[in-house]
């Protein structure tokens, strides 16, 4: 088993610079933490490689985090995380016990996560050891139920996740043939014999797409009006005082966060619903009853952790976060997997202990600094929106280090914009790209290792099996009343 | 246009995705002769499964949206497209043109013009503050990325 190592000074100093940064990214409608992990990654790119994944970590656990703080004062969830936060932290603010209500949500996040990370510290080498056993098939099977669970799980139809899915895994078959070494779908051109990279794919889907539709809404010369609190350091211990309600959130959480493509939005909402009906005063839900907050805060910080566990232990991210996190590790010069837990398991543990401070830092800062916060609530978007373009730009520069790239943050936008104006998800897209590569490969590997017999997906038991459960998962989405659909689009909308 | 033309005509620009890809493999693949044999030297195999798979996705979607979309709603016409979304677009093709500008005029250049008439579409008008901000935020950026992260930044190509 792995073991929690100390971190350096400077991871330390990095992790408490991303949640802090993550806080501040979360607070602001229509940001979350997956653009600041896409904005840091060219930051991250210089660093040590651990301080790098440090930053990143910190600005995922903050930012998932921070939308919880527009929820509660201006019924805004700063990200669609936070959407079951504002059901009970709201009203509570609405009759005047917001520093209550943030500050169950800032305790319960931090323990929420700790509990998360207890299981992905314990949880991933033992899948990760169990996952070196496996061949081609296996991880062929399992990145195929990974696309399948995205775009079931997906805002909008099953059938426009997987379409959405489709599209991603053939951007991913751009460039270089893996076998043959020909130059797939360039176009004859120069600019796609790279293939596109995740960077500016993903800041073109999220970040200009979404500040362009924030433009058409509007608003840009209003601040948003929040007031702003302090908070009182004792209401961790009424926090811890409700450990049930935060040790069953946060197993919640972690476990639906290990499925790829549950996501928090998930978490959140099956956690309350697990509060409100296992509570003696379920009526008092949704009226500003401190578990209903404790809950949600709890389940989708804790999701953080499950979240990482199939992303380290598989390499099969579990939502665009964890997708980007990936690509971070492999832009870093590391391949991500459960062969990294034995080449370079000092990435691994400084992870794990950049996500346990992660957490003590989110307490931190959560307590101490939500004045500033709200500050940065307040900021009007006529002056964010022009520096997140620029910083789109210069960022995807910083990563790909090519001018070219540059065209596919707009190409990338206008396909966002069409792709939400017709109901189609965003996720499967960001996520397939990644997924899209292990996908080939192993299947061309398995049919190398087969001599193109195709029953080697089927007389294997483990693929076999993952194989039927996404089969039967995708058949049963796909018939009316699918649960994990109508708890995802009641998060989204 | 309605909705429903308006979904039907994104699912054909979806599908000439998958066009794309069997034309590519039944020219270019085949030329190179890597569209047909073992799953080592076939680079057609993976592409053609999901290009084949898409396809029909688009055409159960498509035959979806005529038998689902049952009240078919009015779209706003391009005049009123335009007055409502006629900031966006305005920020678009600024972001385009920084791209551009970003090669030939180089970072220093091109982002304190962009950052002011993003800023003067948006509706900012205080004219010492757009100077303010478009400098300092320039500045900012200058620093974080050549000076914190030793990023060679562009210095336009129009400059040599």
């Amino acid at each position: 088993m792995l073991d929690l190592i100390p971190l350096t000074l400077g991871q330390v100093g990095f992790t408490a610079l991303g949640v802090f940064m993550g806080i501040i990214i979360g607070v602001m409608p229509g940001l979350g933490p997956l653009l600041g992990m896409v904005l840091l990654i060219p930051f991250a790119m210089y660093m040590e490689p651990v301080a790098g994944l440090s930053l990143l970590i910190g600005v995922f656990v903050g930012g998932t985090f921070g939308g919880a703080v527009t929820a509660i004062l201006l019924r805004i969830p700063g990200t669609p995380i936070a959407a079951a936060t504002l059901l009970d932290g709201y009203p509570m603010a609405q009759q005047g016990r917001e520093r209550d209500a943030l500050g169950f949500a800032v305790a319960a996040s931090a323990v929420g996560g700790f509990v998360g990370g207890l299981y992905l510290v314990l949880g991933a080498p033992i899948l990760a050891s169990f996952a070196l056993k496996f061949a081609p098939p296996e991880y062929f099977a399992l990145a195929f139920a990974g696309i399948v669970c995205i775009a079931i799980v997906s805002r909008g139809s099953t059938i426009k996740g997987l379409i959405v899915g489709c599209l991603g895994l053939l951007i991913a078959t751009i460039g270089i043939d893996p076998f043959a070494f020909f130059y797939r779908f360039n176009m004859e051109t120069q600019w796609l014999i790279g293939g596109i990279g995740i960077v500016p794919l993903v800041l073109g889907l999220f970040a200009v797409s979404e500040m362009l539709y924030q433009i058409s809404a509007g608003n840009l010369d209003k601040g948003a009006g929040a007031r702003s609190v302090m908070l009182p350091p004792s209401i961790v211990i009424d926090t811890v005082k409700r450990w049930i309600n935060i040790l069953r959130s946060g197993s919640i959480g972690t476990f639906i966060g290990a499925l790829p493509g549950a996501g928090s939005v998930i978490a959140a909402f099956v956690s309350y619903a697990a509060a409100k009906s296992s509570s003696k005063e379920p009526e008092s839900f949704g009226q500003g009853n401190p578990d209903g907050v404790i809950a949600t805060e709890a389940a989708n910080n804790a999701c953080c952790g499950g979240t990482l566990i199939p992303s380290l232990a598989l390499a099969l991210p579990g939502d665009p976060c964890t997708a980007v996190l990936l690509a971070a590790i492999l832009l870093l010069g590391f391949i991500p997997g459960p062969q990294l837990f034995t080449d370079s398991p000092e990435v691994i543990t400084g992870i794990f202990s950049s996500y346990m401070a992660a957490n003590v830092f989110l307490l931190i800062f959560g307590l101490l600094l939500v004045p500033i916060f709200v500050w940065f609530v307040n900021i009007r978007k006529v002056f964010l929106i022009p520096v997140i373009f620029v910083l789109c730009v210069v960022g995807s520069f910083g990563v790909t280090n090519s001018l070219q790239d540059l065209w596919f943050i707009p190409i990338f936008a206008i396909l966002a914009l069409l792709l939400m104006k017709f109901d189609y998800p965003l996720a499967p897209l960001t996520i397939a790209p990644v997924l899209g590569p292990i996908l080939e490969e192993n299947f061309r590997r398995s049919l190398i290792m087969s001599a193109d017999d195709v029953s080697i997906f089927f007389t294997r038991p483990i693929c076999t099996t993952i194989l039927v459960i996404s089969a039967v998962a995708l058949i049963m989405s796909l018939l009316p009343g699918n649960a994990l659909k109508r708890f995802s689009q009641k998060g989204t909308n | 246009m309605t909705n429903r033309f308006g979904q039907l005509a994104f699912i054909i620009i979806l599908a000439a995705i998958p066009v794309f890809v069997f034309y590519d493999i039944g020219t270019r693949f085949a030329a190179e002769g890597v569209d047909t044999g073992s799953a080592e030297n076939n680079a057609a195999m993976y592409p053609r499964l999901v290009a084949v798979l898409m396809a029909v996705l688009l055409a159960i979607q498509a035959f979806r949206t005529f038998t689902h979309i049952s009240e078919d709603e009015l779209w706003p016409g391009i005049n009123e497209f335009v007055r409502v979304h006629g900031r966006a677009i305005t920020a678009f093709f600024l972001f385009l043109f920084y791209i551009w500008g970003f090669r030939w005029f180089g970072f220093v250049y091109s982002t304190p013009i962009f950052l002011f008439l993003t800023q003067l579409v948006l509706g900012y008008r205080n004219p010492v503050g757009l100077v303010v901000y478009s400098g300092g935020v320039t500045a900012a950026v200058y620093y974080a990325f050549a000076k914190i992260l030793n990023l060679a930044l562009p210095a336009g190509d129009f400059f040599g």
